[in-house]
């Protein structure tokens, strides 16, 4: 391109800069909005992904009511295609003193992983993660405490119930806080959850079974091939856990059974020991007042062992003193001693001298004596020697005499001896003869011997013994003289002997006088020795005196101190004792009682068990998984923009290359004259279009980029901070998305170019004396309208004046209509969908829905438990409550083939039932009678199963049999899904017995505060098996509409830009390109304000016609979308607001009066002269 | 007092030093039903002087007065409720609308006035009752011209102004157009003033202003103006 031509296109760009910046802006908002809506949901998408990719989000999720034991465990272990399975633990649990409701999951290790978003996980039992939503009302290191229901066992699952808060996290199974499920604790509604180590768990089986499979790997959890493939896995499954609810039951009743029996066991057992306890206190008692008795003798003990022991010292200190008064009355004697010994010895030294004179005398008188003596002595002698020999004969005699004697004896012995031999009988002859013969021998000897001891006698012995006698008779004579001169001499030796014995008697004395004395020195000296020894002994005792005393005193002091220990142990075990028996005492009421609880309780627990049910399983795909509703929501919000996407951008690219293309046209005619001056200086076409094409590739490459900037950051961030209220992980990652960044840049540029091109090239095709001239003006032509005789008679004439310039500018309109149409279909769609989501919670529970919690009952209601049932549903709280029989059935049904959950209703009272439940036709608004036979079901139902009136649907229960329903009709319903019939139809079609087990209630204060609370109040019941409010809905739908909202604030923003730019600019082209007519008719006294609306009214009509066209497109928008969005459990409200229709209308037309203001003014400031002089 | 009186006119372009004077103390009148032409060459200052007394401009100094009403001090309401009541302009260049049919180009002026003239009688007495419903384009320069002045007449305007009203006719059509000019003047006693260069027909005049260098150089009344169809060019 040449220089000058450059110089040209950027003048030309400069003085047209409104021209270039309105279509700056068309390419923007076009491409903004193809970019933004296009690239939101995919941002989201793969944040999630990421997310889900991150955290290791199972695929399959299976649960059980009873748990799963090690059956079920090798059950689901043996399904084909699995990459990973993980089995955990989890309980709902309340934060204690609250109703805050928490489900608390052991920490996964491979699958459904927490990711950490402050602190860490939990490293010992006592620690604990919560979801990050508690971020605001806890901190890291805070306390927390729950409490704990008892669950099917009645046994806590959780060793701990105290934890130190380690982090918080959050958890793909739980994507929203604003609706983490439901729950049988606290309100009904969970309210969050929490992760701690498995080890804090004590159940025997676990929870949850989470799986993920091979071929899922990798694959977007958002594509079909996704959802088949896990479908084939989940209908693998199911089929392989069909039989675990039986064998699990019995597998859990022989299980229970045993634990009671063991617990019954281990009561007696503890009765046992209570009595023990009780026993071994009464010995204790026992041993105590022994005790007290023992010491109470020991203290006597002592009491005497002192007194004796006090006694004693004092005795022997009394010897003490005794020994020292004796020991100086013994110095005083030994003084004493002393003193008469010096005398004594005196006295014998003078009596020593006597004795020695009267010892001569006495022996001169001896000798004389010694003579006479001896002669007596001689004479004596012999005498003595005749007397022997006489009595020497006599004695020989009587020896004879003797032996005579003895003989004769003898044979006497031996005569009789022979007499009694012979007298014994059995003797023979011989031995009698022989005996006769020694006896006649003896016989014949004895008178001999006889004979011969008589002459003896006669002859020898009596003469003799005559003889002897007389001379022992002159012997006697002799003797006595003898005697008589003995006397004598013996009389003088007497006399001798006493004065010898005198002397020696005074020698004697004198020697024992002597004797005495050295004695009594003796003595003394011994006496003198003995008082120094005793001196020393008294020393010595009285040193072991002290020393006994002290030791003695130390004794007993030692003895009084262990009595005291003694006492005061005792006095301990007493009051151990006493404690012990108190505690005893104060426990034994209540223990007593807990027995009887406990019997209670093992027999209710016996009770339970006969009870029991068969065990649920469900198998949960992610959508399907309990908290799985953020889940959906998710997906609902990333395909609500989606399906924005599909048609928002198509409008924006359509009016933007409209108004492009004619803004261009404009460019290329009011540069006809320069062109032409170029053509005929020799510029080539090429170079004339290239300053066209230069000008129009700046403005839509610029927009285009801007656009495309803005799509990829400001709309997924301003979705992402709409959902971002329910939604705590990852923030929106922005992903550049190529292809549509292209698509985007192809569009917007081609929007500018070919369009320019177009004009360009025709324009110029022209020879340039032609293009020098203006262009010739717009042929004036009959229009349609006017054919139209009896109308176009009846038109005011300056409506026939709008008719014609509106049909004059064809293009034109056309674009108006379009641009106009466009913002407002944009407009009237995005406020009506805002509206029908909006207003779906109103309608449902402002018109349908009117009950405010359904009370569901446990299937074994003891009476006290239904009287305190009964008692709350009376409450003042409740307005009035109806009994109906409710059961959760559930359908696979809509585009996932996901379970839907159905609540089936039959009321005990059809009349009352409407007061709770209105059941009437969207369309007709009629009520919809319970007494025909047939199941009534909720539109959004019979939608996704494509059912109407007549028709059939089967549903399953929890235990998967199925059910077909004759469908009777289908009511208006937004929220959930809802089967009602009267009990005559469920007799027949459930083939039972129709009994309540639930009640629908209302209540007088139905803020959401207050509807927790009463909820709660519901939950302690042990009647309440679960209730299920109305709110979660609404949260979840209050998070979609905030979403929803926030996309649509910024649609309006958009469409309203679009609206302004496009009016902008085509009123700006209308008003240059007709210029000199407005001039003319300024001239010819039209006011400011005509000329304005001259030219205006027809940019008001074709407005006007633009929202009437706007109006359809953007019902039918809004209808394409209500029906595609909508969660599958969630009908929006198909009507269109008043509202949705008057804002757009509003918001044109405020563009328009704006617009107009800013036309007046240019107008005003028009030279029409200057217009009126130039030949156009 | 006459019916158009122009006293002590200036009308001055650009700031001090640049400043150029296109009216330079112009002084005349015209009186009701009168024809006048002001006459001048390019640049005189005579379409300045026709502007200001079609309310499309004001004055810089001095008073024009129109039937008593000095319309050199109104506001551009005024002006706009002047050029809408009492004015009918015939350009040069027709400026008709091209989108609206010779019928409706009349009645767009004749929609805002209150006594305004039946377009149709109005287009008939133009010469153009056959041709109400064609658009300009389907007409000559001449019948559009007429339309133009059927529009301008329409309006039952006090003056008429023309600029150059047969600057772009032929000869014939020139005449023809001008003979309707003379026709309303004679016959309605309209005031109409047309503005020309060319001064072959100063003679239909009854009044004759001619322009020189911003100043009115003469101003002539003739008593006996000629007919249309004698006046050659």
């Amino acid at each position: 391109m040449k220089r000058k031509l450059w110089k040209d296109t950027f003048s030309a760009l400069k003085t047209t800069k409104a021209r270039f910046i309105s279509i700056l802006c068309l390419i923007m908002l076009g491409s903004f909005a193809l970019v933004g809506l296009k690239v939101t949901g995919p941002d989201m998408r793969a944040s999630a992904e990421t997310y889900f990719e991150n955290v290791q989000l199972a695929d399959l999720v299976v649960l059980s009511n009873y748990g799963l034991n090690e059956t079920d465990q090798r059950v689901i272990e043996s399904v084909n295609g699995l990459r990973s399975v993980e089995f955990g633990y989890l309980k709902d649990v309340v934060i204690d003193q609250t109703q805050t409701s928490i489900r608390i999951l052991s920490v996964p290790q491979q699958l459904s992983l927490g990711e950490s978003v402050l602190g860490e996980l939990p490293k010992t039992d006592r620690e604990i993660v919560l979801d990050s939503s508690f971020k605001g009302s806890y901190a890291v290191g805070d306390t927390i405490a729950f409490f704990e229901d008892g669950g099917l066992s009645g046994q806590p699952v959780l060793k701990e119930h105290t934890f130190t808060i380690s982090g918080f996290i959050t958890s793909g199974e739980y994507l929203s806080s604003v609706n983490r499920g439901k729950t049988t604790v606290g309100t009904g509604d969970l309210s969050g959850f929490a992760m701690v180590l498995p080890t804090v768990f004590d159940s025997e089986v676990y929870m949850i079974a989470r799986l993920s499979f091979e071929d899922t790997t990798g694959i977007s959890p958002y594509s079909s091939t996704y959802t088949d493939r896990i479908q084939v896995h989940k209908d693998a499954l199911t089929q392989l856990i069909k039989n675990q609810p039986q064998n699990h039951l019995d597998q859990l009743k022989a299980d229970y059974q045993a634990d009671i029996d063991q617990g019954r066991l281990n009561l007696a057992q503890a009765i046992a020991t209570y009595q023990k306890t009780k026993a071994s206190l009464d010995a204790a008692y026992s041993a105590l007042e022994e005790g007290t008795k023992t010491i109470a003798s020991q203290q006597q003990a002592y009491d005497q062992a002192s007194a004796q022991a006090t006694k004693q010292l004092v005795l022997a200190q009394r010897e003490l003193t005794d020994g020292q008064q004796k020991l100086n009355a013994g110095k005083e004697a030994f003084e004493t001693g002393t003193r008469t010994y010096s005398a004594g010895l005196d006295e014998w030294n003078k009596q020593t001298i006597a004795i020695a004179s009267k010892q001569t005398e006495y022996e001169i008188k001896l000798k004389d004596w010694q003579a006479q003596d001896a002669a007596a002595k001689q004479a004596q002698i012999d005498l003595d020697q005749a007397r022997q020999s006489l009595l020497d004969q006599q004695d020989s005699l009587e020896t004879v005499k003797k032996a005579y004697e003895t003989t004769l004896q003898t044979l006497n012995t031996e005569m009789q001896a022979l007499q009694s031999a012979l007298a014994q009988p059995g003797l023979t002859a011989e031995q009698q003869a022989a005996l006769e013969a020694q006896l006649t021998v003896l016989q014949e000897q004895s008178p001999q011997v006889n004979q011969q001891f008589q002459d003896f006698m006669t002859k020898t012995y009596e003469p003799l013994q005559i003889v002897l006698k007389q001379a022992l008779t002159d012997i006697s004579g002799k003797q006595s003289q003898l005697d008589q001169g003995r006397l004598i001499l013996n009389q003088a030796k007497e006399t001798l002997d006493q004065a010898k014995l005198q002397l020696d008697q005074g020698r004697l004395e004198l020697r024992e006088s002597k004797k005495s004395l050295d004695q009594s020195k003796q003595t003394l000296d011994q006496a003198q020795q003995q008082i120094s020894e005793n001196e020393q002994r008294l020393k010595e005792g009285q040193e072991s005196f002290s020393q006994q005393q002290t030791q003695v005193q130390g004794l007993l002091k030692e003895n009084l101190e262990k009595l005291d220990n003694a006492k005061a142990e005792l006095a301990l075990k007493q009051r151990e004792y006493d404690q012990a028996r108190k505690a005893f005492n104060a426990q034994s009421a209540s223990i007593e009682a807990e027995f009887a609880a406990k019997t209670i309780d093992l027999d209710g627990a016996q009770q339970r068990v006969d009870d029991l049910e068969l065990p649920v399983y469900s198998v949960n795909t992610r959508r399907e998984a309990p908290g799985s509703d953020g889940y959906k929501v998710y997906e609902s919000i990333a395909s609500i923009v989606d399906s924005l996407a599909h048609i928002f951008p198509l409008f924006f690219y359509f009016v933007a290359a409209l108004v492009s293309a004619t803004t261009m046209t404009r460019f290329v005619d009011e540069e006809r004259t320069n062109s032409g001056t170029l053509k005929a200086l020799g510029y080539s076409n090429r170079d004339i279009i290239q300053k066209f094409m230069v000008y129009g590739f700046a403005a839509s490459l610029l927009g285009s980029v801007l656009g495309i900037f803005l799509g990829h950051t400001l709309m997924p961030l301003i979705v992402n901070k709409a959902y971002s209220v329910g939604y705590d992980f990852a923030p929106i990652a922005l992903h550049l998305q190529l292809g549509i960044t292209l698509i985007a840049l192809v569009l917007g540029i081609g929007c500018a170019l070919i369009p320019t091109y177009i004009v360009a090239r025709r324009e110029l095709r022209e020879k340039p004396a032609r293009l020098l001239q203006p262009k010739a003006p717009v042929r004036g032509s009959k229009i349609m309208l006017e054919r139209i005789k009896p109308l176009w008679n009846r038109l005011s004439f300056t409506h026939k004046v709008v008719a014609r310039n509106l049909f004059r500018y064809k293009k034109r309109m056309f674009m108006t209509v379009f641009g106009v149409c466009g913002s407002v279909a944009l407009l009237v769609c995005g406020l009506g969908v805002q509206q029908s989501i909006s207003r779906i919670a109103d309608q449902q529970f402002g018109g349908i829905i009117t009950y405010d919690m359904i009370v569901a009952r446990t299937n074994y209601i003891s009476d006290a438990q239904m009287e305190a049932l009964n008692v709350q549903l009376q409450d003042s709280s409740v307005k009035q409550q109806t009994a109906v029989y409710y059961e959760p059935l559930s359908v696979s049904a809509g585009e996932t083939q996901d379970r839907q959950d159905i609540t089936l209703l039959v009321p005990s009272d059809n009349d009352q039932f409407n007061a709770y439940i209105t059941l009437k036709n969207r369309q007709s608004q009629k009520p919809l009678s319970l007494n025909t036979p047939g199941v009534i079901i909720s539109e959004r139902l019979a939608q996704l199963l494509g059912v109407s009136p007549g028709g059939q649907i089967t549903v399953q229960d929890a235990n998967f049999a199925s059910y077909t329903l004759t469908i009777s009709a289908v009511t208006e319903m937004y929220i959930g899904h809802f089967l009602v019939m009267n009990q005559e139809t469920y007799r027949t079609s459930f083939s039972q017995d129709y009994a309540t087990n639930a009640n629908l209630v209302q209540l007088n204060d139905t803020s959401l505060a207050n509807v927790k609370s009463v909820s709660a109040s519901f939950m302690k019941l042990g009647a309440v098996k679960g209730v299920e409010q109305n709110t979660t809905l609404i949260n979840q739908i209050n998070t979609i509409v905030t979403s929803l909202n926030m996309i649509m604030q910024v649609l309006i923003i958009v469409a309203t830009l679009l609206a302004v730019v496009i009016l902008y600019n085509l009123t700006n082209i209308n008003v240059s390109e007709r210029i000199r007519e407005l001039s003319t008719i300024k001239v010819l006294g039209f006011f400011d304000k005509e000329v304005t609306l001259y030219i205006y009214r027809e940019t008001i009509l074709l407005s006007l016609l633009g929202i009437v066209v706007g109006y359809g497109f953007g019902t039918l928008l809004q209808q394409y979308i209500i029906h595609v969005v909508p969660p599958e459990n969630v009908m929006f409200s198909p009507g269109v607001g008043f509202m949705s229709y008057l804002i757009p209308t509003i918001v044109i037309l405020t563009v328009n009066i704006i617009l107009e203001k800013v036309v007046n003014r240019r107008l005003k400031r028009v030279d029409m002269l200057e217009a009126l002089k130039s030949v156009d | 007092m006459s019916y158009i009186e122009v006293i002590h006119e200036y009308k001055r372009y650009g700031s001090n030093e640049t400043e150029i004077l296109a009216n330079n103390d112009v002084n005349f009148t015209i009186e009701k039903g009168e024809l006048a032409i002001i006459l001048g060459a390019s640049g005189a200052g005579k379409s300045t002087i026709l502007n200001i007394l079609g309310g499309m401009d004001t004055c810089s100094e001095g008073i024009v007065r129109v039937d008593g009403h000095e319309i050199s001090g109104y506001s551009s309401e005024q002006l706009t409720a002047y050029r809408r009541n009492d004015v009918g302009f015939v350009f040069q260049f027709y400026n008709l609308i091209t989108s609206l049919s010779a019928k409706e180009n009349v009645e767009l002026a004749v929609e805002i006035v209150k006594d305004a003239l039946d377009p149709k009688t109005v287009l008939e007495e133009v010469g153009l009752g056959q041709r109400l419903d064609n658009f300009p384009a389907q007409l000559s320069g001449g019948e559009q011209q007429r339309v133009a002045i059927a529009r301008a007449v329409a309006k039952n305007p006090k003056i008429l102004l023309c600029d150059e009203p047969t600057g772009a006719l032929d000869y014939k059509t020139g005449k023809q157009v001008l003979q309707i000019l003379q026709d309303m003047s004679r016959l309605k006693q309209s005031t109409v003033v047309i503005v020309t260069h060319n001064s072959a027909i100063a003679p239909i005049a009854d009044r004759v202003i001619t322009m020189h260098d911003a100043r009115v150089k003469s101003i002539e009344r003739n008593a006996h103006p000629k007919q249309i169809a004698d006046l050659e060019w």
